[in-house]
């Protein structure tokens, strides 16, 4: 007697385990595949973009009315329409607000929801907000504080200290003043420079923009001397230092740390797993990639007119003065202007 | 009579090793994925010189698929002046064929291959097609994928870096709903893919590229002679040739891609039969020459070197099993007081069920999917059914090794409704 039940006890035990999961088996209730966005495509605009979609989609037909109407986004939300925003010192704006021409804040304004703006916008300083479409430029004075997104059709211009959110992308100049802090930038170009067209136009065109991919590379190098010229790329096992005035005519790739000197051109990608430093007035005509920190010192230009490149830095990117970035900048740390 | 007995215990001991050592590794990939460091992938990278791609597709009688994954791949996110679609058209007898015509005569970019003559073979079939393919990156999809839009760019832009030679994308199953098979082949898969190669990426080990849902340099598999035919497990092989010759394979855990996983266990057997008949083929061919490569550090050297004998151990289990039963009827494994039996029963049952358990287990938190986690004892019937056919396996590659036998392909069984 005792030893049936010690079997049906033992038999009991082995199958405990396996009884929610035969429950699992006849229930399905997490049978379904993992979850594949089979439409989603790489775009650095997606939030902005899609946000506008989903706003007009909701609004329907165009109106030029001033009132208040129900929207569905996420879930249904309240939205005030005005046709001129202006709000003055101190103020409070509870709902999605969509202006039909141009959008004027004083200091201290606070816009709780999404603000999608027809026109240009110009935030007063201090002012903090959620998330700004806008279809014209937008111009930031001193302090504005955005908690998640801006996107601008044509630029944006953040005159003074300002935090960006996760994301402020625009399809012209984005200008960062110094103290900016941010995490992901997409611009033509991401500058801090006052005026990259006058700088670009004070350049020589650069003429060594080949990347020679063909010889086996480099191997093993911890420096490149000044004024050396290389044709061929660089992969280096610890960090690697390029003295000034060099020209690499490939790509960088280092398992440490890269400093580049000065007026170094790289005409390809560069990637490392340690940080990486951009000396001044260098270029790097492809993308700058580290799992670890990026310093773009003074001058130093990422990228060109006509090729969107990417600066992408794990832990962080600090940008100097007068620095261009002809695309995508990116970190899951701190961005800094300094 | 002692000495037998002497080398039945000196082979428990080994194998307790190995258990120990192949534990060891899971918990430190999955520890890696919980708390270390997490290398961000170069996924984020927006560049405007993209480079050109092949997107090769072998297909041997796919009649119930093909039309699927022509379909999407017509519709990705890659400039069409930079990309060719070549779908290999491998002996079939089905409608094959006439499907990638279809598609061929409607977009130009796509340039069938029709293979009737010449060596059979998934293998046979990419060198032929390598040798027409302009692409600088070539991209391999097996035909019942299902491509997301933009998944040709992430796999693209991997190549920026100069020292990567190879990319694996992640494999999500798609028929997780038709039985218990298909779910239990989607929790494999979620460890390998979530946890197992993200932690070698992470840990700048040495991710494996699998074949499909991930591409190549074009240039650097023509230097190094294109695919060996002789081999089952081409990617496998891949895998080591680029390694050893100074050139990285690249895990992207956001390139997904939908597959379909065989829904019946005799397909199963068949297809795990053969990954490990190829798998320890590329063993027997690679173990040293990874040793001796210049270009790999000790850590990669080491995690390579494990991986290489991932489809040993099943065997070396097996024959750990037979040894224990061998010293107790020999009446040398007294069941309660000894201490062997204890360890051995410890080390395997920690190898064998709690080792995946903990990546299997992290795998589906970190996914969102807890449910799927009750699932997880079930496992311990799926690795002795494993374990039986990874050592046939296994066995099918000594004999090719010493016997230099010809390797005949086998593609996996489709279990999708025929498209019109």
């Amino acid at each position: 007697m005792i030893l049936v039940l010690a079997c049906i006890l033992l038999v009991l035990l082995f199958a405990l385990p396996f009884v929610p999961g035969t429950h699992e088996i006849l229930k399905k209730r997490d049978a379904k595949p993992l979850y594949i966005d089979i439409d989603y495509r790489k775009d650095p605009r997606y939030f902005a973009l899609s946000f506008r979609t989903l706003f007009l989609d909701s609004l329907g037909a165009p109106s030029e009315v001033e009132e208040f109407r129900v929207i569905t986004l996420s879930k249904e939300e309240k939205a005030q329409l005005i046709r001129k925003g202006r709000f003055v010192c101190g103020t409070v704006v509870e709902n999605i607000l969509y202006v039909m021409q141009d959008l004027d804040s004083e200091a201290d304004v606070t816009f709780k929801k999404e603000v999608y703006v027809r026109g240009g916008a110009r935030i007063g300083e201090d002012n903090q907000l959620q998330a700004l479409a806008c279809d014209g430029d937008i111009h930031l004075r001193r302090g504005v504080k955005f908690f998640r997104w801006l996107d601008a059709e044509g630029s944006i211009t953040a005159e003074g200290p300002c935090v960006l959110g996760v994301e402020a992308t625009c399809g012209g100049v984005l200008f960062l003043a110094r103290q900016c802090l941010f995490m992901r930038l997409y611009g033509f170009p991401v500058t801090t420079a006052a005026d990259p067209f006058l700088l670009e136009q004070s350049e020589e065109p650069d003429r060594d923009t080949g990347v020679f991919e063909e010889d086996p590379p480099e191997r093993d190098r911890s420096t490149i001397h000044a004024l050396s010229r290389i044709n061929r790329s660089i992969i280096s096992k610890e960090s690697l230092t390029i003295g000034e005035y060099s020209v690499i005519r490939g790509h960088v790739k280092t398992h440490g740390d890269l400093v580049i000197g000065a007026h170094v051109i790289i005409t390809g990608n560069i990637f490392a797993e340690g940080s990486i430093q951009i000396g001044p007035r260098s270029h790097a005509l492809g993308t700058v990639f580290s799992q670890d920190h990026i310093l773009l010192k003074q001058g130093a230009r990422v990228g060109a007119r006509n090729r969107i490149k990417s600066v992408i830095g794990k832990k962080g990117i600090t940008i100097e003065d007068s620095v261009r970035v002809y695309g995508y900048v990116m970190t899951e740390g701190k961005g800094f202007v300094v | 009579m002692e000495l037998v007995i002497l080398t039945l215990k000196g082979y428990l001991l080994f194998t307790i090793g190995i258990i120990v050592i192949f534990s060891v590794r899971h918990y430190i990939f999955t520890l890696n994925r919980i708390f270390g460091e997490q290398r961000i992938s170069y996924q984020d990278i927006i560049d405007s010189d993209l480079k050109t791609i092949s997107v090769l597709i072998p297909m041997h009688n796919e009649e119930k698929v093909a039309s699927n994954i022509l379909e999407l791949l017509v519709h990705a996110d890659y400039d069409k002046d930079k990309i060719e679609i070549i779908p290999i058209n491998d002996f079939s007898k089905d409608k094959t064929r006439e499907i990638i015509d279809t598609y061929a005569a409607q977009y130009p970019y796509i340039k069938p291959l029709h293979r009737y003559t010449g060596e059979r073979g998934k293998p046979a079939a990419l060198n032929e097609a390598i040798k027409k393919a302009f692409g600088e990156v070539i991209i391999v999809f097996d035909a019942d994928y299902l491509p997301p839009k933009g998944i040709l760019k992430n796999i693209a832009v991997c190549f920026n870096d100069p020292e990567v030679g190879a990319v694996m994308g992640r494999v999500i199953p798609i028929n997780t709903r038709r039985n218990i098979l298909t779910r239990l082949l989607d929790l494999e898969r979620t460890g390998g893919y979530q946890v197992d190669q993200q932690a070698r990426y992470n840990l700048r080990l040495m991710p494996q590229y699998g074949g499909t849902v991930g591409g190549f340099r074009r240039k650097k598999i023509d230097d190094l002679g294109g695919f060996n035919t002789k081999v089952l497990a081409e990617d496998t092989e891949l895998t080591y040739r680029l390694s050893i010759n100074g050139l990285k394979v690249l895990y992207a855990n956001r390139a997904e891609c939908y597959e379909e996983v065989p829904e019946k266990w005799h397909v199963r057997a068949q297809q795990i039969r053969r990954w490990s008949r190829g798998h320890n083929t590329v063993m027997f061919r690679y173990f040293f020459p990874l040793l001796l490569s210049p270009y790999l550090s000790l850590r990669e050297k080491l995690d390579g070197m494990l991986l290489l004998l991932v489809y040993c151990v099943p065997i070396i289990l097996l024959m750990g099993l037979f040894d224990s039963l061998a010293l107790f009827f020999l009446g040398k494994m007294e069941l309660f007081s000894s201490v062997f039996f204890l360890i051995f029963i410890g080390a395997y049952n920690n190898f064998g069920n709690f080792a995946p358990f903990y990546q299997v287990g992290t795998a589906c938190l970190l996914d969102g999917a807890a449910q799927r986690i009750l699932l997880l004892p079930f496992l311990f019937f799926n690795f002795f059914f494993n374990m039986w056919y990874i050592t046939e396996g296994f066995l099918d590659a000594c004999i090719d090794t010493i016997t230099w036998r010809k390797t005949k392909w086998q593609k996996t069984e489709r279990f999708r409704t025929v498209h019109k």
